[in-house]
């Protein structure tokens, strides 16, 4: 995948209001080709309204859009033709069958013919039921139909909106590797939201975080999770380590519990042997070491801490 | 040509939905069970008139519906308001009685006439108000809205494409009805009587009928006229049932509305003699046929002109309503 | 299967169309037929009046109220209790038509007679039953507690020309009909100046009887006995109308004569 490529989306400044209270303000990122892109945030966060807005069902108040250099305000149907979506859930029409949705929307679209239609069948695997009415469909099967239907007219930039919702776990296995497939083997650029950072943190290349309406960071997802990792030590004595540890300079955010003789850092975990032979060094009993799998919750306690939160709390006012 | 086959692939998407969403099958089950008990009390209105009267003469039944009138208008408790408009029903039957021309000569065809006669105010656009009130706001509650929008479509185009799938099935509704009707009201009344002259023409200045224009045109004709009026008042109930469903989002709330106002319109055609602005009100300007028949109006001021501007003047802003709310309006839910 | 399912609705649509077309003409053709009043006078032709066979038994019922049945509390009249006894008889193909007017003057009458149908169902009458004068009396005398006498008799001589004329023309049209009038009575009786009204109700009903001598086909039933001494007993509360019973009366005193006239007809027969 090359840089110098126009971003497949481009979103700058994005804001919306409604009355006097601000949904979404200033969101700016971009997706490249054949990225998968997380889009991370706690329920209320203003997921769902910036999606609506990328797929043109919400007009911002402010910034701009624009999808494979075409801006969605201004040519919205050569921009959104590029995009294959799923905003919530995948809400088809019950009483046609799936072929017969399917035809629906292939209609909706240039130079979409049957062949195209049995190939995004084939693709999602749904061969033996697209005959059936909808109604009659599990949750994951209407979300494969779902994803069918966005695939139809050949996208470059495909959106999901917390796609694993309602799955059971080998249908998000399933799902995330289909994913994983599209983006790195056909090139297209996928769009996911999720509350769950787990789930982004396993399917997503880069990621956005976003709190009450802001991005609080945008960045690879290695780098956000390996970087930031919440460590427990139990130790003896217990002053004494915490002195040391603070002259650690990787080390941050140290709680401690001096009764239960416990103490909680963020480190790379990379570097917890060090660490640890650094404590043995000064006599430190190291009774145990327990990193823990963050949360959603711990990334924004990190990075809400201090001067964002400051100006989150401003922007609110 | 590009524009022309696209908006003809919408329409047939409406179509296919109206079709699977089986509306159009509700409205024939609702006709096939209307037909038969209209078909049944016209036969026997028909019979007991003769019965009461006692002679199967058309014309001594009519001659004794003249006089049954004519002693109606003697009574005091009749308010002159409504004098009047006997007075001008006494003078229309007896022109037809002096040019030896029954104006219910039994048959199919003159069933198919005095059903949408009586129909276009309450029960054809009630069809209709089944077809119109969740063509948008089902696409709300379904949330397939979302996948409507999402298209490479401009917004116009996809509620516009809705409202010609509407006026096309509004026509076929019609033909419904009137295939239905004739076909079932022919088991009672003979399936003839297509060239049956009917007079047409006659006017209303003030309280007189007028009779000076007055003309005969075989009945098929009449029945194409009179369906062709009827057309245009289920139109403008459909346009209107149609913008309320872009507005509320809500099926039942949206059929709800209809319902309320059709059957308001209907009530307040009584008073409509005391109460005069009440013909600006669009549902008060449904019973377009009556021109036609020549059936005298109970409010003054009323002309067919009157009727088809107010219909107009209102679908207009109805449907303007609904382009406007509908190209600029959010998806939230 | 599938590719049906398509026919179907492509079919659909395509009538519609068409109908819409259609319906669209129709609209356009009778917006014009209404607006633009045709400039050829176009004179509406009748078609040829079929000969109905004629109706053999017909009652018809002509003139006023007291033929319609105000005041009968059962809705009947002396014209429907009538009807109702020949009903019982059944004669082949009996009918019975009341085409009386309430309120009804002898000058109304002749306007209503004149009527090309009512003159049609005269013609296939064979009984005619007909209360008229009572209104022509009432005008006359007015509201005023005194009877002007000029004035009454200025009526009556109107009403005699008047009926002179209806039965002529009844005559003219059905030569075979026999004819029953009923003759008046007095429902001020037992109001104002009682043997000044039964004078003037004594002229009008000589008057009347006078007339029908000339007609022989006319039969008169008088009334003025039946509501003679006890008329509140027999009038409605409006003290113009007879109520049940009093018409009760007067159709029993029609039914005596008109039966001779069916059983005649079935001896005959």
């Amino acid at each position: 995948m090359t840089d110098y490529q126009i971003p497949v989306l481009e979103v700058t400044q994005l804001g919306k209001r409604i009355g006097k209270k601000t949904i979404v303000n200033d969101l700016s990122f971009s997706i490249k080709q054949g990225e998968i892109f997380g889009f991370l945030g706690p329920n209320g966060a203003g997921k769902t309204t910036t999606i609506r807005m990328l797929v043109g069902l919400i007009r911002p108040t402010s910034g701009t859009i624009s999808i494979g250099g075409f801006s969605l305000e201004k040519h919205f149907t050569r921009a959104i033709s590029q995009v294959g979506c799923i905003v919530e859930n995948p809400e088809l029409y019950p009483y046609l069958t799936g072929r017969e949705n399917l035809q629906i929307f292939a209609r909706m679209l240039p130079s979409i013919d049957e062949e195209r239609i049995d190939e995004v069948v084939q693709l999602v695997k749904m061969e033996h039921r697209i005959d059936e009415v909808v109604k009659t469909y599990s949750l994951g099967m209407r979300q494969r139909l779902g994803i069918a239907q966005a695939l139809l007219g050949r996208p470059k930039l495909l959106i999901l909106d917390e796609p694993t919702n309602g799955l059971d776990p080998s249908g998000i296995r399933e799902l995330r590797s289909f994913i994983r497939y599209l983006a790195h083997d056909e090139g297209i650029s996928v769009f996911v939201s999720s509350h769950i950072l787990h789930e982004v943190q396993l399917l997503c290349d880069r990621v956005a975080i976003i709190h009450q309406g802001q991005i609080l960071q945008t960045a690879d997802i290695d780098q956000l999770i390996s970087e930031q990792t919440r460590i427990e030590w139990h130790l003896s004595p217990i002053d004494k380590a915490i002195k040391c540890l603070q002259n650690i300079s990787f080390i941050s955010s140290l709680e401690s519990d001096t009764e239960q003789n416990k103490v909680w850092v963020h480190m790379p975990p990379s570097r917890i042997a060090e660490t640890n032979q650094s404590l043995i060094e000064n006599q430190i009993a190291v009774m145990s070491i327990q990193p823990y799998q963050k949360t959603l919750e711990d990334i924004f306690l990190e990075l809400t801490r201090g001067d964002t939160v400051v100006t989150n709390d401003e922007s609110n006012l | 040509m590009i524009q022309l086959s696209q908006m003809m692939n919408l329409i047939y998407n409406e179509t296919l939905k109206m079709v699977r969403k089986r509306r159009l099958l509700v409205i024939g089950l609702l006709l096939l069970v209307l037909l038969p008990i209209f078909t049944y009390s016209q036969y026997k209105a028909i019979q007991d008139s003769v019965k009461q009267v006692g002679s199967s003469d058309w014309r001594i039944v009519l001659q004794q519906q003249i006089v049954d009138q004519q002693n109606r208008l003697s009574s005091s408790r009749i308010p002159p308001e409504w004098k009047g408009l006997i007075k001008m029903n006494i003078a229309q039957q007896q022109y037809y009685l002096d040019h030896n021309i029954n104006p219910n000569a039994p048959g199919a065809p003159t069933f198919i006439r005095n059903f949408v006669e009586q129909t276009i105010t309450l029960f054809l656009p009630l069809l209709i108000v089944i077809l119109a009130a969740d063509m948008v706001s089902s696409e709300h509650t379904g949330g397939t809205i979302k996948l409507l929008l999402t298209r490479p479509v401009q917004r116009w185009k996809i509620l516009l494409s809705k409202y010609i799938t509407l006026i096309l099935m509004i026509s076929f509704v019609l033909l419904t009805t009137a295939i239905l009707s004739y076909l079932i009201s022919g088991i009672i009344f003979g399936y003839r009587g297509w060239d049956l002259p009917v007079i047409t023409g006659f006017q209303i200045k003030g309280n007189q009928l007028i009779t000076s224009a007055t003309h005969l045109i075989p009945q098929w004709q009449y029945i194409v006229m009179a369906y062709g009026l009827a057309w245009f008042a289920c139109l403008t109930v459909g346009t209107i049932s149609f913008t309320i469903s872009v507005l509320v989002r809500n099926t039942a709330t949206s059929m709800g509305i209809m319902l309320a106002a059709l059957i308001t319109g209907m009530l307040l055609e009584q008073v409509s003699p005391y109460w005069n602005a009440i013909k600006y009100f669009v549902f008060s300007n449904l019973r377009l046929t009556d021109y036609l028949s020549g059936k005298p109006m109970m409010t003054p001021g009323m002309s067919l002109t009157f009727s088809l501007s107010v219909l107009t003047i209102w679908s207009l802003i109805a449907i303007l309503i609904a382009f406007i709310t509908f190209q600029r309006r959010d998806v939230l839910e | 299967m599938k590719r049906n399912k398509h026919h179907f609705n492509v079919w659909i649509l395509i009538l519609s169309t068409a109908t819409c077309i259609i319906l669209i003409i129709g609209w356009a053709l009778a917006l014009s037929d209404i607006l633009h009043t045709p400039t050829r006078q176009s004179i509406i032709h009748s078609p040829t009046v079929q000969p109905n066979k004629t109706q053999k038994n017909l009652l018809l019922g002509l003139g006023d109220s007291l033929t319609r049945g105000e005041g009968d509390e059962k809705g009947q009249g002396y014209f429907g209790i009538v009807k109702k006894n020949l009903e019982k008889e059944k004669m082949p193909s009996f009918s019975a038509s009341n085409m009386a007017i309430s309120g009804q003057k002898s000058s109304e009458l002749i306007g209503q007679i004149q009527r090309k149908n009512i003159q049609k169902i005269i013609s296939e009458a064979r009984w005619i039953t007909l209360t008229i004068g009572g209104n022509d009396l009432k005008e006359s005398i007015g509201t005023n507690d005194k009877i002007d006498v000029k004035q009454a008799d200025q009526a009556r001589k109107q009403y005699i020309t008047n009926l002179k004329l209806v039965l002529n023309t009844i005559k003219k049209l059905n030569p075979d009909v026999k004819l029953f009038i009923f003759s008046l009575y007095n429902p001020y009786g037992d109001l104002n100046d009682q043997i000044q009204s039964n004078e003037l109700i004594h002229q009008w009903n000589e008057a009347i009887r006078q007339t029908t001598v000339s007609f022989p086909f006319v039969v008169m039933v008088p009334t003025f006995d039946l509501f003679q001494l006890a008329p509140k007993k027999y009038l409605y509360t409006d003290h113009f109308h007879p109520n049940h019973a009093g018409y009760q009366r007067m159709a029993t005193r029609l039914m005596q004569v008109l039966s001779d006239t069916t059983l005649h007809k079935e001896l005959s027969a």
